[in-house]
Order: C-alpha cells, then sequence, then structure tokens
C-alpha cells in the first residue's frame, strides 16, 4: 500500500496550522482565515488524491499506517480507511472548506481563535474516521468534542452556553460509558493471545466470545450503542441537538450536521455491530422501533418550528432516522442506502445550514414568518434554496432520493410496517421543507426593508456551488459511492445475518 | 552497631535536601536584609537537582534497592519514582515562589528552609519500612506543611487553616500511632518485613492495628469520611503551599500506605481491600459531588483532589491480587502532581493586588471566585489554554496525562473484577466534567468584569508552563513512565 502518509497528512495538518497560527501575531485574524481556507484546500486535494487512488474491489483497510504508540497497553497509531470511512473523510473534507468560507464575513469576534478551533476540529473529526485502533479512535473523539464545544459557546447565539454545556455534558455522559467498555474489549481481546485495541483485529475475536455471557454482551453492545445514540441522535437521546444547532454558528452547524451526527452512525456500523452482532440482533427490534419514532416525531416537531434553524435541526432527526432505520433493517440495499444517506444528509443539510446562515446574516431574522416574497428580491438564493429543499425531500434526480429510496425498499424487505410508517416521514418531509418555502419565498414581500435584501454574491455562491454539484452529481451518479462502500457494507450487514449461538457451536462462521 | 557508606548511600536523596535546606538558613543569615533572595532559590535547586540526579540514576540503571539504617529505610524503585514527583513538586513550588512570596510578605529564608525540609521529610517516608520510621517521617512533614500552611501570618485566613490542619493531623497521628502499637503489640515488630512473615494469621488485635492505622492513612490524604479538613486547609493556605501540598504530601502519604499495604500486610488483603473499597467509593462519590456546588475554584479543586484520592484508591483496592493495579495507582500519582499543581498554580498567576478601604497596604489576592475567571481567554489566551488543558487532564479527556492515568486504573479495576467501582469512577467522572468545564465556561464564555488586568509573574507562569507541557507529554507518551511504575510494584514486598 501507499507508504505515503496520506491519512496523517489529512489528520494532522490542520492542527499543525492551527498551532502554529495560534503563535502568529495576528489580532485581526486575517492571516489564520487564509491559512485555514489554504489548509482545508490542500487537506480536501488530498483526500480526493485518496478517494481516487482507492480500489473499490480490494477488502479491508487501505491507506494503513501502523506504528506503535504506547507498547505497554498495545496502543498503536493505526490508521487506515474502508469505503465508509472513504466516503466520511471525503464528506468532512468537503464541508470544513466551505465552513470556513461560509464564517469568512460573519465571525467578527476572536476571528482568529474561531479559525483555530475549525482546524482543530477537522482533525478531530478526520481522526474519528481515519483511526483504526480502537483507543486512537477514542482519543479523536473526545478531543473533537473542545473545539466544537468552543465553537457553540464562543460565536454561538443567545443561549450558546446553555447550549454548549448540554452538547458536551450529553456527548461525554456516552463517551465515557463507551470508555469502560472499550477497556473491557481490550481486556476480553487477552483471551485471545496478545490483548489488543486494533479494531479489524477486535472485530474478529469479539463475536466469537462464547464464554461472553448474553448479559455481559448486551451490557457492552448498550454501553457503545447509547453512547452513538446520543450523537446520531436518537429519539429520545436528541434534545440536546436542537438547542446545539439553534445556538450554534453557522459553521458550528453545517459541521454538526453534516459530520459528527455521521460519526454516531458510523460507530454503530464500525463498533457496535460488529463487536457484539448477537446483541445487536436482540436490539434491533427496538432500534428499529426507535429510528421509526424518531422520523415520524422529527418531521413533525419540523412542521412545528416556527425558527428555520430548529426546523433543519429537527428534520435531521427526521433523516437520522432513515440512516439508522437502513442500518438495523438487515439487508446489503438499505445498508448501501443508510451509508448514501450519511453523505447526503451531510451535503443537504449543510446546505441548508449554510443557506439559513445566510439569510440570518443579511436580515438578523430566521422565523418562518418573518419573511415573504424574497423569490423576488433575491432570485439566485431562492433558486439555490429551491434545489437544497427538493434534495432534502428526497425528489428524483437528487441525491435524497436514492439513498431514501435504497433505505425504504431495503427495509420493505424485512420489516415492511417499519418502512410503511417510515415513508410517510418522506411525505411530512415534503410538507415542511415546501411548506416553510413557500410562506419564505412566495407572495408579497411582507416586511418593506426586505426589499433590499442582497442577493448571493460571488464568495457565497463559491460555497454552495460545490454542493448543488454534488447534489446532482449523487443524484444521477450514486455509484461513485456506493462502489466503494459495496464491499464494508456486505461484511457489516452479515454480521446483522449471523447464525445463531448454535451454528457457531459447530463452526459456522458467517 | 556502624553506620557504613551503604547507609548514607540509602539516605542521599533525602540528604541532598536537607543539606540545601541547611544551607538556605544560613546563607538567608549571611544576606544582607533588602539584597535579592535568588541565591536562597539557587541553593535549593542545587539540593533538589542532586537529589533528582540520583533518583535519576537509579531508575536508569535499574540497581537493586539499597538497605540502610538497620533496615528501616530503603532506596528502592518505588521510593525513587514517588520521589521523582515530589521532587518535581518541590521544584514548581520553588520555581514561582520568589517573587509570589514577596508578594505575600513572607519571609523567603524561612519559607524555602521548610519546603526543603518537607521535601525531605516526604522523600524519607515513601523510603520507609519500618513503623516507627513512617510516622517519624509523617510527623516531620505533617509539622513542616502545618508551618507552610500558616506562613501568611497576617491573614487571618491562613491561621486558620493551619490550626485546623494541624488538630485534626494530630487527631489522625493519634489513630496512626494507636494502629501502629497495636500491630506491634501482635507481632513483636515494626518492620513491615516481619510482620508480614509473622502476620499469617490475622489476630483481632492486629486487625484493629490494621483498622487504626489505615483510618490515620485516610486522615492524610483525605479520604472520604476523613476528609472534613481538606477543603478549608486546600482553601485557607496561600496558594503556591496548597498546590505543594495538594501533589507531594498525597504522594508520599500514598506511597507509604502502599508500601505498607503490600510489604507488610500481604495476607490480610482481603480485609483491608474491603475497607480501601468503600473508602474508594465513598471518595469518588463525595468528592465529586461535592465539588459540583462550589463558587470558589480553590475549594472545587481541593474537593477535586479529594476525589482524585479516591480514584488513587481505587487502584489500591484493586492492588489485592494485581501488582498492575498499584502500577496503574502510583502512576495516576504521577500525573495528578502536574495536572493539579498547574490548576492551583493558575489561580496564583492570575491573582492581583487588592486595595481594600483602611487597609496599610494592597493585599495579594489569587483567582479563587468564577468571576475571577470571567473572560480570561480574552486577556490571557495562553494562560486559559493551559487552565483548560490542565482541568481537562483532572476530567481525563485526551490526549492529556489524566486521561492516560485514568485508562490505566479502569483497566486494572475492570481486570481485577471491580466492576462496580469502575462504574462508580466512570459515572463521577462524569459529573467532574460538569464542574471543571464550567470554569471553562466562565474563561471563554462570560465577559470579564470591569477591572485592570494585572501583568502575571514570569515566574509563576514558568511553573503554569512546565505543568503543562508535562501535563501533555505524559497524555501522549505515557509508555515510559508507566512501565517504570509498574517496575516500581512489582519489587515491592520481595
Amino acid at each position: 500500500m501507499a507508504s505515503f502518509p496520506y491519512l496523517t497528512l489529512i489528520t494532522f495538518l490542520p492542527a499543525a496550522a492551527a498551532l502554529l497560527a495560534a503563535f502568529a501575531r495576528d489580532p485581526k485574524g486575517e492571516l489564520t482565515k487564509w491559512v485555514a481556507l489554504a489548509v482545508s484546500g490542500i487537506v480536501l486535494a488530498l483526500s480526493l488524491l485518496v478517494f481516487a487512488a482507492f480500489k473499490a474491489d480490494a477488502a479491508g483497510m487501505q491507506f494503513v499506517e501502523n506504528h506503535a504508540w504506547i507498547p505497554a497497553y498495545h496502543v498503536r497509531y493505526h490508521l487506515g480507511i474502508d469505503g465508509i470511512s472513504l466516503a466520511m473523510v471525503v464528506l468532512t473534507a468537503v464541508l470544513t472548506p466551505l465552513a470556513i468560507l461560509a464564517s469568512w464575513n460573519s465571525i467578527h469576534d476572536r476571528v482568529k481563535e474561531f479559525f483555530v478551533s475549525i482546524l482543530f476540529l477537522e482533525t478531530g473529526m478526520m481522526g474519528v474516521f481515519a483511526a483504526a485502533d480502537l483507543f486512537l479512535f477514542y482519543v479523536f473523539w473526545e478531543v473533537m468534542l473542545i473545539p466544537m464545544y468552543l465553537i457553540i459557546g464562543v460565536w454561538g447565539g443567545p443561549r450558546r452556553v446553555y447550549a454548549a454545556v448540554k452538547f458536551i455534558v450529553y456527548t461525554i455522559f456516552g463517551s465515557l460509558l463507551m470508555f469502560g467498555a472499550i477497556v473491557y474489549c481490550y481486556i476480553l481481546s487477552h483471551r485471545f493471545g496478545e490483548p489488543t485495541f486494533d479494531i479489524a483485529r477486535l472485530q474478529q475475536i469479539l463475536p466469537y466470545q462464547l464464554g461472553l455471557a448474553r448479559t455481559a454482551q448486551a451490557v457492552l453492545f448498550l454501553a457503545f450503542a447509547v453512547s452513538f445514540a446520543i450523537k446520531v441522535p436518537m429519539f429520545p437521546f436528541h434534545t440536546w441537538l436542537p438547542d446545539a444547532h439553534v445556538e450554534a454558528p453557522t459553521a458550528g452547524s453545517v459541521l454538526l450536521a453534516g459530520v459528527l451526527l455521521k460519526m454516531g452512525a458510523y460507530g454503530f456500523i464500525r463498533f457496535a455491530v460488529p463487536f457484539f452482532p448477537d446483541a445487536a440482533i436482540r436490539f434491533t427490534p427496538l432500534i428499529i422501533a426507535l429510528s421509526v419514532i424518531g422520523i415520524v416525531y422529527g418531521a413533525l416537531m419540523a412542521l412545528a418550528q416556527a425558527d428555520i434553524k430548529k426546523l433543519i435541526a429537527y428534520s435531521s432527526v427526521s433523516h437520522l432516522g432513515f440512516v439508522m432505520l437502513g442500518l438495523f433493517a438487515g439487508t446489503a440495499s438499505a445498508a448501501q442506502g443508510a451509508v448514501l444517506q450519511m453523505v447526503n444528509h451531510g451535503i443537504s443539510t449543510g446546505a441548508l445550514f449554510l443557506l439559513v446562515g445566510y439569510l440570518y446574516h443579511e436580515t438578523h431574522l430566521r422565523g418562518v414568518d418573518d419573511f415573504g416574497g424574497l423569490a423576488k428580491v433575491t432570485p439566485r438564493f431562492a433558486a439555490i434554496f429551491m434545489i437544497v429543499a427538493l434534495s432534502s425531500a428526497g425528489l428524483p434526480g437528487t441525491n435524497g432520493f436514492v439513498g431514501e429510496f435504497l433505505v425504504l425498499l431495503g427495509t420493505f424487505q424485512r420489516h415492511a410496517f417499519a418502512a410503511a410508517v417510515g415513508g410517510t416521514g418522506v411525505v411530512l418531509g415534503a410538507l415542511y421543507l415546501l411548506r416553510t418555502y413557500r410562506v419564505v419565498f412566495f407572495g408579497p414581500v411582507s416586511v418593506p426593508k426586505h426589499e433590499k435584501v442582497r442577493d448571493i454574491g460571488a464568495l457565497e455562491f463559491g460555497y454552495f456551488a460545490p454542493l448543488i454539484v454534488l447534489i446532482f452529481a449523487l443524484g444521477v451518479l450514486p455509484n461513485i459511492v456506493l462502489s466503494r462502500t459495496e464491499k464494508p457494507v456486505e461484511a457489516y450487514v452479515r454480521m446483522l445475518k449471523r447464525p445463531g449461538d448454535a451454528g457457531r457451536l459447530i463452526g459456522v462462521r458467517p | 552497631m556502624n553506620i557504613t557508606w551503604v547507609d548514607w548511600i540509602s539516605i542521599s536523596p533525602a540528604l541532598a535536601v536537607i543539606g540545601a535546606a541547611f544551607l538556605v538558613v544560613l546563607v538567608d543569615m549571611l544576606l544582607p536584609k533588602d539584597a535579592s533572595k535568588a541565591p536562597l532559590e539557587i541553593v535549593s535547586y542545587t539540593g533538589i537537582g542532586a537529589a533528582l540526579y540520583i533518583c535519576f540514576r537509579r531508575l536508569g540503571e535499574g540497581m537493586p534497592p539499597v538497605r540502610g539504617f538497620f533496615g528501616s529505610v530503603v532506596l528502592d524503585e518505588l521510593s525513587v519514582y514517588l520521589s521523582l514527583a515530589i521532587l518535581a513538586a518541590t521544584a514548581l513550588l520553588v520555581t514561582m515562589s520568589g517573587e509570589d512570596m514577596r508578594r505575600r510578605k513572607v519571609h523567603a529564608g524561612e519559607f524555602y528552609a521548610i519546603v526543603l525540609l518537607a521535601a525531605a521529610g516526604m522523600i524519607l517516608l515513601v523510603q520507609s519500612v519500618n513503623l516507627i520510621m513512617i510516622f517519624l517521617m509523617i510527623e516531620i512533614l505533617s509539622l513542616c506543611v502545618y508551618v507552610l500552611t500558616g506562613i501568611t501570618r497576617r491573614q487571618p485566613r491562613s491561621g486558620e487553616a493551619a490550626m485546623k490542619y494541624f488538630v485534626t493531623g494530630a487527631f489522625a497521628s493519634g489513630f496512626l500511632l494507636y494502629g501502629m502499637a497495636f500491630l506491634y503489640g501482635a507481632t513483636g515488630s515494626v518492620q513491615l518485613a516481619e510482620i508480614a512473615v509473622r502476620l499469617r494469621e490475622a489476630t483481632p488485635m492486629a486487625l484493629l492495628g490494621m483498622g487504626l492505622l489505615l483510618v490515620g492513612f485516610a486522615f492524610k490524604v483525605g479520604a472520604v469520611p476523613f476528609h472534613m479538613w481538606v477543603p478549608d486547609v486546600y482553601e485557607g493556605a496561600p496558594t503556591p503551599v496548597t498546590a505543594f501540598m495538594s501533589v507531594a504530601v498525597k504522594a508520599a502519604a500514598f506511597g507509604a500506605l502502599v508500601r505498607v499495604c503490600v510489604a507488610g500486610l500481604p495476607a490480610q488483603s482481603a480485609q483491608w481491600g474491603g475497607m480501601v473499597w468503600g473508602l474508594a467509593a465513598a471518595t469518588m462519590i463525595v468528592g465529586n459531588l461535592m465539588a459540583v456546588p462550589q463558587r470558589s475554584v480553590k475549594r472545587m479543586l481541593a474537593y477535586s483532589s479529594i476525589a482524585h484520592a479516591g480514584y488513587v484508591l481505587l487502584g489500591l483496592a484493586a492492588l489485592k491480587t494485581s501488582h498492575a493495579a498499584a502500577g496503574a495507582a502510583i502512576f495516576y500519582l504521577f500525573v495528578y502532581t502536574f495536572m493539579t499543581f498547574g490548576a492551583f498554580a493558575t489561580l496564583a498567576y492570575l491573582g492581583r493586588e487588592v486595595s481594600f478601604p483602611g487597609a496599610r497596604a494592597p493585599e495579594w489576592h489569587d483567582a479563587e471566585d468564577l468571576f475571577d475567571f470571567a473572560g480570561v481567554a480574552r486577556r490571557k489566551p495562553w494562560t486559559a489554554a493551559a487552565m483548560t488543558l490542565f482541568l481537562l487532564s483532572l476530567a481525563g479527556i485526551p490526549p492529556t496525562a489524566g486521561f492516560a492515568g485514568k485508562f490505566m486504573l479502569f483497566r486494572a479495576a475492570i481486570q481485577e473484577g471491580h466492576y462496580v467501582l469502575a462504574l462508580i469512577g466512570i459515572l463521577m467522572s462524569i459529573v467532574s466534567v460538569y464542574y471543571y468545564l464550567r470554569v471553562v465556561v466562565y474563561m471563554y464564555m462570560k465577559d470579564p468584569l470591569e477591572e485592570p488586568s494585572q501583568k502575571g509573574d514570569m515566574a509563576v507562569g514558568a511553573a503554569v508552563a512546565t505543568a503543562a507541557f508535562l501535563t501533555i507529554l505524559l497524555g501522549l507518551m505515557p509508555g515510559t513512565m508507566h512501565e517504570l511504575s509498574l517496575r516500581a510494584m512489582e519489587h515491592v514486598g520481595r
């Protein structure tokens, strides 16, 4: 495999730049802005190189880097990606520069610190997806929280402190439980020779722990699952999300919705299910039920919101419900759809938050009823909003359609009722998005001073254009993602369809 | 009964420090009254440096333990390991004290001499393998720390703290001595190794002695329910002294406790294991929960240091079956030294002189209240970053030293089947995130009060920076120090 340390560069370049920028004398933050943009651009370029060089038909991790870190505890500096992590790495690399551009003129206070935080956040996010060592993963998982905490708490809206504390307390509650489970997994692996934190090795060992009691398995699975469910967030662990989203600055919302929520789903794919498949199968009905509730509840709550940002936050709960439904439906097409939907949601919801952020920056309003007739004043903005809203609602030809369709199709084969109820989420999704669109953009201009709202310019076009391209590209050619995620997704689904304990006792391996 | 070279070698690190202490008194007498006190610092550094040199030499070469003074002290890997933490804390204290003690109107000569004597007592305490030695050294270090607590004589709070500390400390010493007397009565020996041999069967008298001894130690390390003195004393003492005693006294007392348990009472591990289990659970719960409502950061850190004593006790509870657990415990003491010292030192760094109406001269005030931290990130971004690092480390968030320490502790506890204790530890860590991050909220998310910002003292800043550097270094590269801690525990009790 490539000896060039692509993943190390992708992961640590932002942090290195952030450290340098922190030491630089740059009171206005202009230099830091440019550094942040340049570095995130380089990271994007590197990740596209990796995307191009990635071998879709090869099994296992690629671009592996493996060095000893803490030998006494078998902790290794071990990076590597499969198709799923690849999709997430590229998504992160795309969204970060866009978030930086969106903050270009809207952050006025402590500019330097803001961009330093964004860069540290990028390192944390990349590390989570690139880590092939459980310990290393946990380090990144926690490290990432601090910059996000600061971004919400320092540059957020009026209730930012409450939102930031709620965000971090919820997340750390989950992650410390997971930490206990991680330590326990490490100790368990000792029964099979050298103890290890290697994720691939643990995926081989842990499912075959015949001696591991069902209760112990269930407890460990839940420790991981609760942590990830908080992050996703699954109903009923979602209450931190509307607060965090509403209070966070635009860049924070974009990265929170676009990347951080995906880490929860990613955690299920990478750890919770492959480590404890039997427990996962036992909890499947519960998780499917919660996902369906999340879909419908999120959509209904979105329908009831007067604040557009809060509306999008609740729509995230609904969309992530689709992702979780697809992941636990137990069919390859549903899981493929779920992974694709993870990418789609990052693009569409990221774009929606950028749009609301722009609107708020121009008017300092973001209530649905504060606007009217904006299509006449800002036609370009209205056009982009329309495309994004339709993609989020899953119109054929846009990315959202393929993902939702695959999820529902795959789910229908095994859980027809769940698919039917979940399907209403699609309808409701179209309803709340189009209704909002109608109120905001059509009719007469409701507020006189909105006659002079500036339409989007070159800078805004710079960050909307890539997303629009991706919306159509993935809508027409979803295979650029699906072909790369096929192998790992199949492996994942096999874990959910394993023979029971009896099958394994006579040596049948799935 | 001749005293030979070997005896002197066995106490050589302490000798270097004691020598420096005497020299400090001498030099202080010779210095003109208003001269710079820098020579005193140089003398202190020399003594500490010599002791550190000896310790590093012994670590590096893995030498066999040296016993001296008729088998009452031993210079082995455990003592060297903990001496490193004690000496590091002493060096940090000396670094930050020059200008700081002048502002607090403390006489420098006395201060350095007493600090060095306390350090010598601590070093000898972790070397002691004899009940009498242990008692004497605890008394020496305690007396020095009582004085240090009250060293800002003009501040009533400081005097009150010293008095409280002295009374409760004397009470604890009573327990210790009583316990030792019973153990001696049960076995006829004060040597830990002899006691271990003769105590195959636990007699009621020996158990009573052991229990009293544990109570005494629990007082000294501030474990719940013997923790009442900690918040008042830590809050009342001058902040640099608080920093010093919260780490060094704890390292020394825990070192002696580990040695008594492992070397002296191995056969009774079930009994003391149970007691330590209860102490650990209570200490983690009460320490963390009581830290939540505190408005004073200094008092919060005092409760947090109680909570951390609980984490160390968690390692000791798992110790009865595994030396790895004890290794994790003393490794935790090591990392705890830097993060706690750093946090307290930051309080001193952010302090300011306040003129009270009617007072003759402005008085020095450390940043103690949460409001003193409002907007620090705006005025002093690096200080805020360092404080955040210490708090994150105390909360056990990677990639800091505190995380490495907690990881190793919880691993040991789970490995030994102490699931309940590990769960309590994890749940209480979640609680701790809340109160540690509240300081971060104030530093980053509140606006500063209308107060003139004073420039921090360079020397204190240097101590903060050093502690921050070590906190991050031990977080990223915990390997060496942890392996040494394991090796140190393997050889205890042989």
